[in-house]
């Protein structure tokens, strides 16, 4: 490295402060402020206060000391303390729970499990901690006798150097993915537990049990929340019936807003993250550069930065008269990226029109002509599901050409 | 060094000072002491995540999470002189799973104010600037991390190896590689 390449400290310090320049965005401070007001009133006893703890970690401490571990296996209060028994034990046996005789196969979090007839079942509605509700990521099923199975997954794809699998499993679960509750002993030292043929480990705290498996590139996290003194059986009579088919799994999340363009024409879902940019004027494909990633030809797009490697944008325009449909889009509006004349694209279906779609490395694109104008969707990406994710993007498309915005009139010389 | 960045760089001492009443009062269960340490430390949790993450949408969400762990893991705080380390380290944790959850896409973006007709050495000014702001970009978020704390927050070597749970030693030869990686992705960028 040459000394002209090197960098001053100033220089270093006066790039983090333009990157940090930005204020906080109004209404942070009350959004935080709102969601720990909620997570209190789900858990209230965490609001207790040091004064009346740390009497009771003592005697915890004591009796842990002593070989007993009975005092803080059986206080509530010492949950949040981590002096839980690294495992729940195993209890004689299941004593009156019904049979578990009927498959659920989770939308989202990928297993299946066998339940009770008669259950209250609520399938996840949301990728794992994206919804405003705790349950929202899991799959839960409420037995009615005293217990709650609940299941949900994530997909481990990041691992950095020199920290273990129990690391990054105890990372994910310290706060991250809100949980019904927190056992608090550090996986490596948790009890072990074989769910599927796949070795996991299993940790219990008052009226709950928890067990995490890696497999297939995700963590599981399964929980019985039970007011029962055989939990550990009714838990042990869940596991055995359930399947692992991470395969299956969906790590996009659920579309869960709707943006309803005032330029383009159309609505489709989204997820809320702040990363919504409509579009700025009409998009003429004729005058304008054709559609890329770069960043500096967004205006005419309706778009939506989802912060999960992946960009989602649309425009549509009115459909010259007398043009060709294929040779115009090939002419004008391809992104150019796929290669792919139109007429040679693999059809799809979008609000019931017929269209055309393509794929290439980072990019999914599909026309779709109705109502005298043309249509694009653009996923630019670095996911290996991107296909999916479009078409989850596409399932929500509602096409309404009458409701787009028409050029202003230019005056005849 | 002009007063806006000794105020600045003043600040952190100072916001430990006045929050340690508040910290011992949170722990003995008082909510509204939470939010009061909240409010005074948003604006250094959102700039450090700003600096690491350099989105405002995920440097929210990594705030928002922060808090909430915070919040839950408050009871193991034993030191209430401790809070600003022990929030650090909650905060990176979450910048980290910020990042695991954007993958690996980036925003490409026009600096603000880029002008194609300015001056040719303020376009190269402006160049070399997003130069080093996309190397910065490219380090791995334990880099990030550290030279945000350094140079940034102007943490001595014992606190970052506190909020990064680290011995001072390795965070100091940590600091030297992540300074040594950003030079050499700079020059892969000109």
């Amino acid at each position: 490295m040459n000394e002209s390449s090197r960098l001053s400290d100033r220089e270093v310090t006066d790039m983090l402060r333009r990157r940090s320049a930005r204020p906080a965005p109004d209404g942070l401070a009350s959004a935080i402020l709102e969601s720990l007001a909620s997570e209190r009133a789900r858990h209230p006893a965490r609001t207790t206060g040091r004064s009346a703890k740390r009497p009771l970690m003592l005697l915890a401490a004591a009796a842990l000391l002593l070989g007993g571990g009975a005092l803080a296996a059986g206080s509530g209060a010492l949950r949040l303390w981590s002096i839980t028994p690294p495992g729940p034990a195993p209890s004689l046996g299941l004593v009156d729970f019904p049979s578990l005789t009927t498959t659920f196969v989770s939308p989202r979090n990928g297993f299946s499990i066998k339940h009770p007839d008669r259950v209250a079942l609520t399938p996840a509605r949301q990728l794992w901690g994206f919804g405003p509700q705790v349950d929202d990521g899991f799959d839960v099923v409420e037995t009615g006798s005293a217990a709650v199975f609940k299941g949900a997954s994530v997909a481990l794809v990041w691992i950095p150097d020199g920290v273990s699998i129990d690391e990054r499993v105890d990372e994910y679960l310290s706060g991250y993915y809100p949980l019904p509750d927190g056992c608090g002993v550090p996986r490596s030292k948790q009890a072990e537990i074989t769910i599927d043929g796949q070795s996991g480990r299993i940790s219990g705290c008052p009226n709950h049990i928890e067990a995490t498996i890696v497999a297939g590139g995700r963590l599981y996290l399964f929980t019985l929340l039970a007011d029962r003194g055989d939990a550990r059986a009714v838990f042990d009579a869940f596991a055995a019936t359930i399947d692992l088919t991470p395969e299956t799994a969906v790590d996009y999340p659920g579309l869960t807003s709707t943006f309803d363009s005032p330029t383009n024409g159309f609505s489709f879902g989204y997820i809320d993250r702040g990363g919504l940019k409509p579009a700025k004027e009409l998009w003429d494909p004729v005058t304008q550069p054709r559609p890329d990633f770069s960043g500096a030809h967004d205006d005419p797009f309706d778009g939506v930065e989802t912060a999960l490697a992946a960009y989602f944008k649309a425009a549509s325009t009115a459909i010259p008269d007398g043009a060709s449909i294929d040779a115009w889009v090939d002419e004008y509006v391809s992104p150019g990226g796929c290669g792919v004349p139109r007429r040679q694209q693999a059809e799809i279906t979008i609000d019931g029109q017929s269209g055309r779609i393509a794929e290439c490395p980072n990019l999914v694109e599909a026309t779709v002509v109705a109502g005298g104008r043309l249509y694009l969707f653009i996923l630019g990406h670095e996911r290996s599901d991107a296909r999916a994710f479009f078409e989850a993007f596409v399932a929500t498309i509602d096409l309404r050409p009458e409701d787009a915005a028409v050029p202003s009139s230019t005056p005849s010389p | 060094m002009d007063m806006t960045a000794a105020s600045r760089e003043a600040e952190p001492a100072a916001e430990q000072t006045r929050s340690v009443p508040d910290v011992e009062s949170a722990l003995d269960g008082d909510t509204r002491a939470f939010d009061r340490l909240v409010l005074a430390h948003l604006p250094r949790t959102y700039r450090i995540a700003m600096a690491i993450l350099g989105s405002e949408a995920d440097a929210s969400d990594a705030v928002q999470e922060a808090w909430l762990a915070a919040w839950r893991q408050l009871p193991t705080l034993r030191d209430p002189a401790r809070f600003d380390g022990w929030l650090d380290q909650i905060l990176v944790n979450a910048c980290r799973m910020s990042i695991r959850r954007r993958g690996r896409v980036r925003e490409i973006r026009m600096p603000d104010g880029f002008d194609a007709e300015a001056p040719q050495a303020a376009l190269n000014q402006v160049a070399e600037r997003d130069a080093l702001d996309r190397a910065f970009g490219r380090l791995t978020v334990e880099q990030r991390t550290i030279l945000v704390l350094h140079h940034l927050e102007r943490r001595p070597l014992l606190a970052i190896a506190a909020a990064l749970v680290i011995p001072v030693g390795t965070a100091k030869s940590r600091l030297h590689a992540a300074r040594a990686a950003l030079e050499r992705v700079l020059e892969a960028e000109r």
